[in-house]
């Protein structure tokens, strides 16, 4: 669903919807094509108002029966949200997370289709008031943030090198305890980027570091929505839905926000890859051509500068690179892209020897892990067979590059470049043996960002078979 | 830097024939490759449907039959489990499941567990035991996983002694040997 027609739009339509945003964008419009007036139907205001409060009182229902503590769905961790305990007794169970997570995804499908018609102030305020909730509750669903305090503490009070030395051998902290099982022989996997900034949270103590990756898990969340919406406007597309459709995900507030992954950082330095990319005068992006050559290459390299430091956070941000060197084929990201590479390694190799710039073998260690939500594992159930064989990660990785090979030569070809890096992003989500609900919003920002929709609707399809694939303690007795 | 920009530019644009990059998609060729990729998208998310709606009534049906084997321990024990430990049949991918656990709130570690194993199916919530032991809780780490094997196991009953799982053939001292089931 490409904007078509902008040039044929009356010009007090437009100049309304320039006064909104200060950005030029098409107005709202309804299934049937009719422009919609700014008058909302009573009972459809009265909904919006409605379903928002659902998305509130369900995010808060998990928040503060999760506060109570001793629930299965936290992990191990200190107990940090006692002042909270008085709100209810009641701890959270698995129905009730489930049932609030159902609640929240219907409300969150119904709000879709009306999100363009969600006043910007109320979008906002909804957003604020759910990151709110999420920030001050525990820790939900995974230690992953416990690793993260645990590689800090080990490379700034026990001057190990977190690519070299696994949480095992810091067993006298206090946050190996927190830390899972599964890690405890696991060097580090992020980017040295991620591990740099989390440095100066191991001075906090274990409670403030876990208070400070929080925060910075709000901020990229924070960022990323911004950004979401800036490459939506300079899409053409519509930047109220793009901002609902990121900012109230349910993988995004309740899987990911609650329990503070770092993934919101590689977010938003990728958003911001594409934001400067987009921005670019290129006549491939519909810019304004060559008028502005010296802003334009720098523009260009510092989308390609920013595309290197995603993946220095978050490996999974490389994923993007080739396509947007064949999709913009200009001189100035591929200048960005190599300078940012050789100071990016030089500091990791300065900061963590050649461990820290090996990047490919964390990725290929982390490939051959196997998690039960994944579709790897589910078609091999379907297929009959106990779980998935080596041959198997092999077969993925072969559908994998054939599908990444085809994306770029598509690119090549004409076809819009941050639909097929989102494509790409989503491929390798879905061939993943290893797939967690927060690797399941990487291609999200970008698909609201795409030019074909198409990859809209196949994320959220694969993020409501995730969500489905949850649902199993609903019909099984506590 | 803006000369050798636009130099690498045109470079590119003068590649020959079908190798040359384009700005745009072709219409023509842009709705015939849409059709075939919107045939394999529908086919690929009818597969992944197929597959996590047959996952999902797998993992309802296994977590029915693990809460009976709960159910069924305590029924049998007389005791609330704490600390339960469930080992599937990952060897053959049987019904067979070995229920472990504490009858007291205590720390596993250093701890002794009565196993039972259960196995065909659930009925009325339960399931049937077989044959059952005892388990030493080995080691002291909080994230060492208890081990469930050959050396730390006595008291051996039913499928349990007929298979041979115990290498213990005198319980420690202190620890109970009093038979699991009459």
């Amino acid at each position: 669903m490409e904007m078509e027609g902008k040039g044929a739009l009356p010009k007090a339509v437009a100049a309304s919807a320039v006064q909104q945003t200060g950005v030029a964008q098409p107005p709202a419009v309804g299934l049937g094509g009719e422009a919609v007036g700014r008058r909302r139907l009573p009972a459809e205001a009265l909904a919006i108002g409605l379903l928002c409060l659902a998305l509130v009182f369900t995010t808060g229902w998990i928040v503060f029966d999760a506060a109570v503590g001793g629930s299965p769905l936290l992990p191990y961790s200190p107990y940090i949200t006692g002042w909270l305990r008085h709100v209810t007794d009641q701890r959270l169970s698995y129905r009730i997370f489930f049932g609030c997570l159902l609640g929240f995804t219907a409300a969150y499908a119904a709000l879709l289709p009306l999100a363009k018609r969600i006043p910007l102030r109320l979008l906002v305020g909804l957003l604020a008031v759910l990151y709110i909730l999420c920030l001050i509750g525990p820790v939900l669903l995974s230690t992953d943030l416990f690793s993260y305090i645990a590689y800090a503490r080990m490379g700034v009070l026990h001057g190990l090198n977190p690519y070299v030395s696994a949480p095992i051998e810091i067993s006298r902290d206090p946050i190996y305890p927190y830390v899972g099982s599964d890690w405890i022989y696991t060097p580090t996997a992020y980017g040295p980027i991620f591990t740099l900034i989390s440095y100066p949270l191991a001075y906090l103590g274990v409670v403030g570091a876990i208070w400070g990756f929080k925060v910075y898990a709000l901020l990229g969340c924070v960022a990323t929505c911004w950004l979401v919406w800036r490459a939506a406007l300079a899409r053409g597309l519509d930047g109220r839905f793009a901002l609902f459709a990121f900012g109230a995900n349910p993988l995004v507030v309740i899987y990911s926000l609650a329990s503070f992954h770092n993934d919101f950082l590689m977010l938003a330095v990728m958003m911001v890859a594409i934001l400067l990319a987009l921005r670019a005068p290129v006549s491939a992006e519909g810019g304004g051509g060559q008028t502005e050559p010296r802003r334009g290459l720098r523009n260009e390299a510092w989308a390609g500068a920013a595309l290197i430091a995603g993946t220095l956070v978050k490996a999974t941000v490389a994923a993007l690179l080739p396509f947007m060197i064949l999709g913009r084929r200009r001189l100035g990201t591929v200048v960005g892209v190599a300078a940012a590479l050789a100071l990016g390694l030089l500091a990791a190799y300065l900061a963590f020897g050649v461990h820290g710039v090996d990047i490919v073998s964390a990725l290929n260690r982390d490939s051959m892990y196997v998690s039960t939500d994944s579709f790897a594992t589910e078609v091999a159930h379907l297929l009959g067979k106990p779980g998935i064989y080596p041959i198997d990660h092999t077969i993925l990785k072969g559908v994998l590059l054939v599908i990444g090979l085809y994306l770029l030569w598509r690119t090549w070809r004409g076809y819009d470049w941050v639909s097929a890096s989102g494509w790409a992003m989503l491929a390798i989500t879905v061939t993943s043996t290893w797939l967690l609900a927060w690797y399941l919003i990487w291609p999200l920002p970008i698909s609201l960002a795409a030019k074909d929709r198409r990859l809209l609707a196949a994320t959220l399809f694969i993020q409501l078979l995730f969500v489905v694939h949850q649902l199993s303690p609903l019909f099984t007795p506590e | 830097m803006s000369a050798l920009a636009d130099r690498f530019a045109a470079a590119v644009e003068r590649l020959p024939g079908p190798l040359a990059p384009l700005d745009e998609e072709p219409p023509r060729s842009r709705r015939r490759i849409r059709r075939f990729e919107a045939a394999l998208l529908v086919v690929a998310a009818i597969g992944l449907s197929v597959a996590t709606l047959h996952d999902l009534v797998r993992e309802v049906n296994l977590g029915l039959r693990l809460h009976a084997d709960l159910v069924s321990w305590e029924h049998i024990t007389g005791a609330r489990y704490h600390n339960p430990l469930i080992e599937q049949d990952v060897k053959h991918y049987t019904a067979k499941d070995t229920v472990c656990a504490n009858t007291e709130d205590v720390k596993p570690q250093g701890s002794i567990l009565v196993c039972l194993i259960f196995v065909g199916p659930v009925r009325h919530g339960l399931r049937k035991a077989v044959g059952g032991y005892y388990l030493i809780a080995a080691g002291t780490d909080v994230h060492e996983p208890v081990l469930n094997d050959y050396e730390f196991r006595y008291g051996c009953f039913g499928r349990a002694q007929r298979e041979g799982l115990c290498g213990l053939s005198t319980p420690p001292p202190g620890a109970p040997d009093r038979p699991l089931v009459g």
